[in-house]
């Protein structure tokens, strides 16, 4: 749970009692006045919850978000209203911060969420004025301007300044009409699920829209949240973060016995990136043995050079995958999964036809039993064309295509007699294959 | 286009050849319903005792699920089945063993008169995939040839 869901939680009653508590809340206090000694109670609406008796309201609907990118929930994509009161009974069963109709709003250029509401005003009694709509949430706040007369109004509300920090409103904005002259009326409660990303980019993969699972993975765990999506380096930081966490947190382990890949399948003109089994570490890779059950967290660098690009596209960010071979030997690195090797097959494995010895994971330069990669695969965003790589480093966006290889190959071993064949000629090869070779077309 | 560069790749071509892929013509099974029982997956594969099936569409194809586990021996398999048009079945298979990036030596073709075409990596059993009509089936785990296999064969024995 976030910070701002947290407070939220603590703040308001939440759900379905919530909302009829709300519901209940306008009604009583008719009757009451104000104070003679608040000499303008509509603008201490904020402190003093007051009501003339003479208007009675309540939000009946979200009825849309600007720019809101189409977000899944459970794979089937999201469609507006973001929130009727039909959808109470739904998000009684689920945490505060999380709906069943969740957003998500591109953010590089400026986003002040701007959302039109509808607002049911059921009694107006000799009101003239139009009234001032808030929205809080957190410490985001939403206003508008509702008229002040018996009907259904439609009121355009947004944040009192656009940002382009990346952030999410989670959790039930508590709503309130400020009414000239007659205090001030909760007009309810409504569930929210918002993800600001840094643009609506829809690569081939995202064409059915983004998970929102992928969305609170990359708030909660990969903590993209207050990135300046507008930045100079904001592109190194957003991919930075998601690329730091797959590469260590989210706890991923290098297949260090045959290379082997979890978590792709082929489709139609492409690949399958199961994200859903990545979130949850449940890849079919059965390291070590066929006698073994599948190890659910085990990787190579197709898996994570596709992590990367389809967790940063979720985020906003385009890039493609870059495939190399031959790659070679490797310098001294770190495996995803902590594993400190310039030997990355070093794990060995069995068979019912024989097996292969382990070796160690750090070996001389020149060990007969050094490993090589055959090859390779990581990611590069478009606009700046900097490597980011989650199986090995991690490399987080400081290296060009030649820097990253220069660095990371061990490029001693061309004078190597006898080693030339599994060397990397990638000088020679670097651009021998296109953007995308192993393409991802979906996700599932 | 982008099938044609994992399709060849030494592993993609290694089962183009080993799997006789270019030959790999039969005719399309709209018919047949992509759909099996969780009770006749553990009958028809009495080894393993739990059986979780899923289905869904992800990359253009209709695909099915199939977990299986053994909670005395510990022993698990996962399997994808998906509906691809016979045309296009090859340079699927090809591009799921462009996956593998270690060399696949011990790839192996398998006759079964019950199925349009089987093969396995030999050695360890850990990977196969099985070809009947409009489906493939791939097996990951243990005993994942005869997994396929039966999967696959189990596909038409309901329909």
């Amino acid at each position: 749970m976030t910070m701002t869901a947290a407070a939220d939680a603590g703040r308001m009653p939440g759900g379905l009692a919530g909302m009829l508590a709300d519901a209940a809340l306008s009604g009583p206090l008719g009757g009451f006045s104000p104070p003679e000694s608040v000499s303008n109670p509509d603008q201490e609406a904020d402190s003093i919850l007051a009501t003339c008796g003479a208007f009675i309201g309540h939000i009946i609907e979200i009825k849309s978000i600007a720019n809101a990118a189409t977000v899944t929930l459970g794979g089937s994509a999201v469609s507006a209203p973001y929130w009727t009161p039909a959808m109470i009974p739904a998000h009684v069963s689920l945490p505060t911060g999380q709906s069943d109709h969740p957003a998500a709003v591109p953010t590089k250029a400026g986003s002040d969420i701007e959302m039109v509401i509808k607002i049911e005003v059921t009694k107006a009694e000799n009101l003239t004025r139009a009234s001032t709509v808030t929205g809080r949430l957190g410490t985001a706040t939403w206003t508008g301007r509702v008229p002040s007369s018996v009907g259904t109004h439609e009121v355009t509300v947004k944040l009192a300044a656009a940002t382009t920090d990346l952030a999410d409103h989670r959790g039930n904005i508590l709503w309130q009409a400020d009414v000239p002259g007659c205090g001030v009326h909760p007009l309810g409660q409504t569930r929210v699920e918002i993800y600001r990303i840094v643009e609506d980019v829809t690569p081939a993969y995202l064409s059915r829209g983004r998970p929102v699972e992928a969305l609170r993975f990359l708030y909660d765990e990969a903590g993209i949240g207050g990135a300046d999506a507008a930045a100079s380096d904001g592109w190194r930081e957003v991919s930075g973060r998601i690329t730091s966490h797959l590469h260590g947190p989210h706890g991923m382990t290098y297949d260090i016995h045959k290379g082997g890949v979890g978590f792709l399948s082929s489709g139609r003109g492409g690949f399958v990136f199961e994200i859903t089994n990545y979130m949850a570490k449940q890849g079919s890779n059965t390291g070590p043995s066929a006698a073994n059950p599948p190890i659910g967290n085990m990787v190579n660098c197709y898996d994570q050079a596709s992590a990367v690009q389809v967790f940063t596209g979720i985020a906003g960010i385009v890039g493609n995958k870059r495939y190399v071979e031959p790659f070679g030997f490797i310098n001294r690195t770190t495996l995803v999964g902590g594993i400190r090797t310039n030997n990355p097959f070093h794990g060995g494995y069995t068979a019912s036809g024989g097996s292969i010895p382990t070796s160690r994971a750090i070996v001389r330069q020149l060990a007969l039993d050094r490993t090589p990669f055959g090859n390779h695969e990581f990611f590069m965003n478009t606009a700046n064309a900097k490597v980011f790589d989650a199986c090995a480093g991690p490399d987080l966006g400081t290296a060009d295509y030649d820097g990253y290889l220069a660095a990371a190959v061990d490029t001693d071993m061309y004078l190597t007699p006898g080693r030339n064949g599994a060397n990397l000629q990638y000088w020679r090869g670097q651009w021998q294959y296109a953007d995308d070779y192993f393409m991802i077309v979906d996700i599932s | 286009m982008a099938l044609e560069g994992p399709a060849k790749t030494p592993n993609a071509r290694l089962a183009a050849d080993r799997l006789d892929l270019d030959t790999l013509s039969q005719d399309p099974t709209p018919d047949v319903a992509l759909s099996v029982t969780s009770e006749a997956v553990l009958t028809a594969l009495p080894s393993f005792d739990s059986a979780e099936i899923s289905v869904g569409q992800a990359g253009g194809y209709e695909r099915m699920a199939v977990q299986l586990a053994n909670a005395e021996t510990g022993m698990i398999a996962n399997a994808m089945i998906r509906r691809i048009p016979p045309e296009e079945q090859g340079i699927a298979i090809r591009m799921e063993f462009a996956l593998f990036s270690a060399p696949l030596q011990d790839l192996q073709r398998y006759d079964d008169p019950e199925l349009d075409r089987l093969g396995a990596l030999a050695n360890s059993d850990d990977y196969a995939i099985a070809v009947k009509g409009s489906f493939v089936t791939t097996a990951r785990g243990a005993n994942a040839t005869m997994v396929a296999a039966t999967l696959t064969k189990l596909l038409f024995d309901g329909n």
